[in-house]
């Protein structure tokens, strides 16, 4: 390797995970610490919805809810061709998002393809479905950022804050899939990240490329705090709440 | 301003105001942007706004948190903004993250009432229902008198019974909506229940006070409404008006500090409940034979689950029903929410056109709602398009299928 792009590595996989991790921690504690900053000095007593007492029916509608919103079914509420529209784009992205990061943890060794050999060959799982995945949450961010321009609703409420998100995104995604179908070395690689994390690639991808995804991701995760990408691991406490208090109120409130 | 005082934002509030990642699907589905078509009144946007002026009050030596200060002339100007809205809920069923919008935009206007920067007109508002102790400006003791206007015999009033009717600001003092108070009475006395009505000592049941934003004012209402309940040792409290039953049932608890020593019902869950155990004798009736459909209020369907009840209730006194679209839990509001027609009246209107064309696109003849507010917002809406359809509260189909009126 190159010297001058093994020190380019060794910053971006060596050095830079450090002040991502510290931005990141930041970002959190002041975001805690603003939170609690607002908290009202004394308890209010509970609404009469968080008195009700969970009965079955409830916990019926709560676990109904959680899964209603948890697939993006709310925003199907409508019948209609432009939220069906919108609901496939975030769907199939946010579910090709999770399945690529989950994939990323396989090189780390937390786990195996063989453990998913049921289900398809370790050529597919490992190389062929990331592939199509990649494409599809590029294409899926791609048509929000053309949503979020071209849709004059969602433009007049946006600001830098959506569209840069977005963009890095892209570029993320767009990183990636390039360093899938550039040429590659036929070596194994091993890709060392701060602290001690280790990614055992079969093949030594596309090195410039492979730079360029992880300066985004981490510009990402320095951000995200910051940022409404915060939604990512607020969403579920918000989502179950909603259940819980919908649960309650469609089930056990009721006389 | 003074930033500095709004420390009564939850830190479960903050999660939920930064959950919002703009998507604007709301948009979609509100009818209030649907009408004006301005950003600030879009739940999303709204949302950045109030987010804005929370985090400038908080932290003040955060830089990060205070980028925007400099501009608190403009975020007044959003203020307005928050009163444009029908607080009909329907921004939370379509939002992907399940933020529950109803409670953030009370407590925006719990905000901004603290500030005292609400539109003079709900200072005016505010100011009557404190001194009156009702919606409308006028001596509490005309509470009652649609009791004598309509001959209705044997009301007790303010007496020891089991039930208690709580009528509510709208059926008491507006004609127009005084034949729900009659239909949902008769309804009572055929059901042989023993009820009351609360007379001079029902006072307003504070949501119009929750919807300008003082707190204080509805926590007033409710500590007098739950005392003159409990001294007549009711057990159940029934409304036709689902903003009382709501705010009696969901909100008094937290504004009193305690658990109700009663139930609380719609009039609608009652009447199901009464003719599913066949307590309610519908032999030899005559079905309404015109074509009927059923506009679901927000508070009684979206925000209290009250849904299958009112078409049970229909259902028994009719042959000919169409569903309307935008029903049910995704029910489109008719604009009667939200304190609008005195912050807005225009909207108000051009909303309930929306609606009521829904209705006229369905050849109904008979639009029914089950809260006063619609019924009366329903009928403005037609008379604004000039279209003849007759709109019935549930209460009074029933009742006159039942031949009570």
């Amino acid at each position: 390797m190159d010297t001058n792009l093994k020190l380019l590595m060794d910053f971006i996989f060596g050095t830079l995970p450090w002040v991502t991790y510290a931005t990141f921690l930041f970002g959190i504690s002041l975001k805690l610490y603003t939170w609690f900053s607002t908290s009202p000095p004394s308890r209010t007593v509970p609404s009469s919805i968080s008195r009700t007492p969970i009965s079955a029916e409830s916990i019926r509608l709560t676990i109904g809810q959680f899964i209603y919103l948890l697939l993006f079914q709310g925003r199907f509420i409508k019948p209609k061709a432009k939220s069906f529209v919108l609901w496939l784009m975030s769907f199939s992205a946010h579910i090709s998002l999770f399945l690529i990061l989950f994939g990323h943890l396989r090189p780390i060794g937390v786990w195996s393809a063989s453990w998913f050999a049921w289900m398809a060959s370790e050529q597919f799982l490992t190389r062929d479905l990331p592939f199509y995945l990649g494409w599809v949450v590029l294409g899926g961010f791609s048509l929000l950022l053309v949503r979020r321009v071209v849709d004059r609703s969602v433009r007049s409420i946006s600001g830098f804050d959506d569209y840069f998100l977005l963009a890095i995104l892209i570029t993320i995604f767009l990183a990636g899939n390039m360093m899938r179908v550039s040429p590659y070395i036929h070596e194994s690689f091993a890709l060392r990240i701060s602290p001690s994390i280790v990614m055992q690639l079969k093949e030594t991808p596309s090195l410039i490329w492979l730079a360029v995804h992880g300066i985004a991701a981490q510009v990402l995760i320095m951000y995200m705090p910051f940022s409404k990408l915060f939604h990512i691991i607020a969403s579920p406490f918000t989502i179950l709440a909603y259940s819980i208090r919908h649960g309650r109120l469609y089930g056990g409130m009721k006389t | 301003m003074k930033l500095e005082t709004l420390k009564e934002v939850s830190p479960f509030t903050m999660l939920q105001l930064e959950t919002c990642a703009r998507c604007a699907h709301c948009a979609e589905y509100c009818p209030v942007y649907d009408v004006l078509k301005k950003p600030q009144v879009m739940p999303g946007g709204r949302v950045s706004v109030m987010l804005k002026i929370i985090k400038s009050g908080v932290n003040p030596w955060f830089a990060l948190y205070r980028s925007k200060t400099n501009k608190l002339n403009e975020i007044e100007n959003y203020v307005e903004n928050v009163y444009n809205c029908a607080l009909c809920g329907r921004c939370m069923a379509v939002c992907p993250f399940g933020i529950q919008t109803d409670i953030l935009w009370e407590l925006f206007r719990k905000i901004v009432y603290r500030f005292n920067k609400h539109p003079p007109v709900l200072k005016e508002v505010d100011k009557f229902i404190l001194s009156t102790y009702n919606a409308y400006g006028v001596g509490n003791d005309a509470r009652s008198m649609w009791v004598d206007y309509l001959g209705l015999d044997n009301a007790k009033i303010n007496e020891r019974s089991d039930v208690v009717y709580f009528v509510g600001c709208t059926s008491s003092f507006k004609a127009v909506a005084q034949d729900i108070a009659y239909a949902t009475s008769l309804i009572l006395n055929h059901a042989r229940l023993s009820w009351t009505l609360l007379g001079e000592d029902e006072w307003c049941c504070g949501a119009p006070l929750l919807m300008i934003g003082d707190e204080d004012g509805a926590r007033k209402m409710a500590e007098h409404n739950v005392k003159a309940i409990e001294n007549l040792d009711a057990k159940l409290v029934v409304s036709a008006c689902p903003g009382c039953a709501r705010t009696i049932k969901q909100k008094y608890p937290s504004l009193i500090g305690r658990a109700l020593r009663f139930n609380v019902m719609h009039v609608m869950e009652l009447l199901d409940l009464y003719i599913r155990k066949e307590r309610m004798p519908l032999k030899g009736i005559e079905k309404e034979s015109a074509l009927v459909t059923y506009h679901d209020p927000c508070e009684l369907a979206r925000l209290s689950g009250v849904i299958d009840e009112p078409r049970h209730v229909i259902h028994a006194v009719t042959f000919s029903f169409r569903e309307m679209p935008e029903g049910k839990k995704d029910v489109r509001c008719c604009g009667g929410g939200g304190i609008l027609q005195a912050v807005n009246d225009e909207l108000r209107l051009s909303i309930a056109e929306k609606r009521v064309r829904q209705a006229q696109a369905l050849e109904a003849e008979i639009l029914t709602s089950a809260c006063p507010a619609c019924k009366i917002t329903l009928m403005d809406g037609l008379k604004k398009i000039g279209v003849k359809m007759q709109v019935l509260d549930v209460t009074e189909l029933f009742a006159r299928k039942l031949g009570l009126m």
